[in-house]
């Protein structure tokens, strides 16, 4: 600022006037130290409780929706859902209910089942055995022809013979891969049976009887080990999901009705009857 | 010729100037002081904001996660039920073995008097073999006939005979692959 002064002028005289300059000063001091120590980690402060924040709000939406949903759901409804999916889609390798439903199916359709075959490799199931599972890591593509790995679904490998009429054998054909629980063909043959094992199948219209073979996979798939953590996001069914299950609801189900109580003897070692 | 200067009144004048100038930093000293004075409490005031919002937030997600913690039972079956019914999508979903080919196929065969028929498919592959054995050549060309018009009609790709052999009884053994598309 050019303030004019004549060369004659004092300066002595000027610098009278200095204490206008002590406020400015502190003012400048008090500034430079505001901003140093207050200002700017208070600014930084803010901005990660603004980012925080943001995280923080869609973390509860998240956990409302959650909550929302979980609060939506009718649990005796999905627990009848688990049941059937359990029955559709077993978490072991269910055997029995295997040969319940083959059975079943044949004796519906008028068929005989022979020749079962079943290659179920290890009895427990994968998750059940740690060296099966250690195997499974250190050789990840590796699939044996007996149990199969499809990212998190397995099978196993059965073959059956069925003999009967033609169209029996057909509709039985057609029925299978509409049963509970799930199973695929792998290997379908059709052929006449020969005579020497028309025995089994007494039937006057003999000669039209036909066997088939059938290679099939049975698929089971282990429960979920963890649950995940209570942020992770969890939806209703969808349309799809709920079109797929209304289908698979659908699915022929045979099961074996077991005695409830078997009578062994005296129980009681201590009554007298 | 005399020239007198008074210096005084200059003097008293630039005081004067200085003066007002130090009393106008002075002043804009005091409104920055305050300037800033009011953006520190404002600054102050909006960071504890954030830091009760914060907190707020904080409660609620721990509440909701105590929700969630008591609801975890039902989310269990419904992680379940997502899991199995997409398993059992994938397996829904794939396509099928061409079971009713075969059936097909053996029906056909049957119809033209081919004995010893075996008609097979497997998974994974897009043809279908058919063996069989055919008494004479009529019903052999018969047969044949009918099963170009099946493939037309089903839409088959290509149809190998891999082998037609004669017997020493006059009969014909034939081997015929019926190649669809896949997925078809």
């Amino acid at each position: 600022m050019d303030i004019g002064l004549p060369s004659q002028v004092n300066l002595k005289e000027v610098l009278r006037i200095k204490k206008y300059l002590y406020l400015p000063s502190l003012t400048v001091v008090v500034i430079v130290g505001l901003l140093a120590f207050f200002i700017g980690p208070t600014l930084g402060k803010v901005s990660n409780l603004r980012k925080e924040i943001a995280l923080a709000s869609g973390e509860l939406t998240a956990l409302e929706t959650k909550v929302e949903v979980l609060q939506g759901l009718d649990e005796s409804m999905l627990l009848e859902q688990v049941g059937v999916l359990e029955h559709v889609l077993p978490s072991k390798k269910d055997v029995f209910g295997l040969l319940t439903a083959l059975n079943g199916l044949a004796a519906e359709e008028g068929v005989a089942l022979g020749n079962f075959e079943l290659r179920p490799g290890s009895i427990a199931t994968e998750t059940a055995t740690p060296s099966a599972s250690a195997k499974k890591s250190s050789e990840p593509t590796r699939k044996g022809p007996a149990s199969r790995r499809r990212s998190d679904l397995e099978s196993i490998a059965v073959s059956v013979s069925v003999i009967g009429s033609f169209e029996d054998v057909t509709a039985f054909f057609s029925s299978v891969e509409r049963l509970r629980p799930l199973m695929r063909f792998t290997q379908v043959s059709l052929s006449p049976v020969k005579r020497r094992s028309v025995e089994p199948v007494a039937t006057p219209s003999a000669t039209f009887q036909v066997v088939a073979n059938l290679g099939l996979d049975l698929f089971y798939a282990s429960l979920p080990t963890q649950l995940g953590s209570a942020s992770d996001p969890l939806s209703p069914l969808s349309e799809a999901e709920q079109l797929l299950y209304d289908e698979l609801l659908g699915y022929l189900s045979y099961e074996v009705s077991l005695p409830s109580s078997i009578i062994t003897g005296n129980e009681n070692l201590f009554s007298p009857f | 010729m005399k020239l007198s200067i008074n210096l005084l009144q200059e003097t008293q004048r630039i005081k004067g100037r200085l003066r007002r100038i130090g009393l106008a930093i002075q002043s804009a000293s005091v409104v920055v002081l305050i300037v800033f004075g009011v953006f520190v409490f404002l600054l102050f005031s909006y960071s504890l904001v954030l830091g009760r919002k914060q907190g707020n937030l904080s409660k609620s997600i721990t509440e909701q996660k105590t929700v969630i913690e008591r609801l975890r039972p039902v989310e269990a079956k419904q992680v379940v039920i997502h899991q199995k019914l997409g398993l059992a999508g994938k397996v829904v979903g794939e396509p099928s073995l061409p079971y009713g080919l075969v059936s097909e196929l053996y029906d056909l065969s049957q119809g033209h008097n081919l004995k010893e028929s075996k008609v097979q498919g497997v998974k994974g592959e897009t043809a279908v073999l058919l063996q069989a054995q055919a008494d004479d050549v009529f019903s052999l060309v018969s047969f044949l006939d009918a099963l170009s018009d099946f493939a037309k009609e089903r839409g088959a790709i290509r149809l190998t005979g891999s082998n037609f052999t004669r017997t020493a009884e006059g009969t014909y053994r034939l081997h015929i692959l019926f190649e669809i598309e896949e997925g078809s």
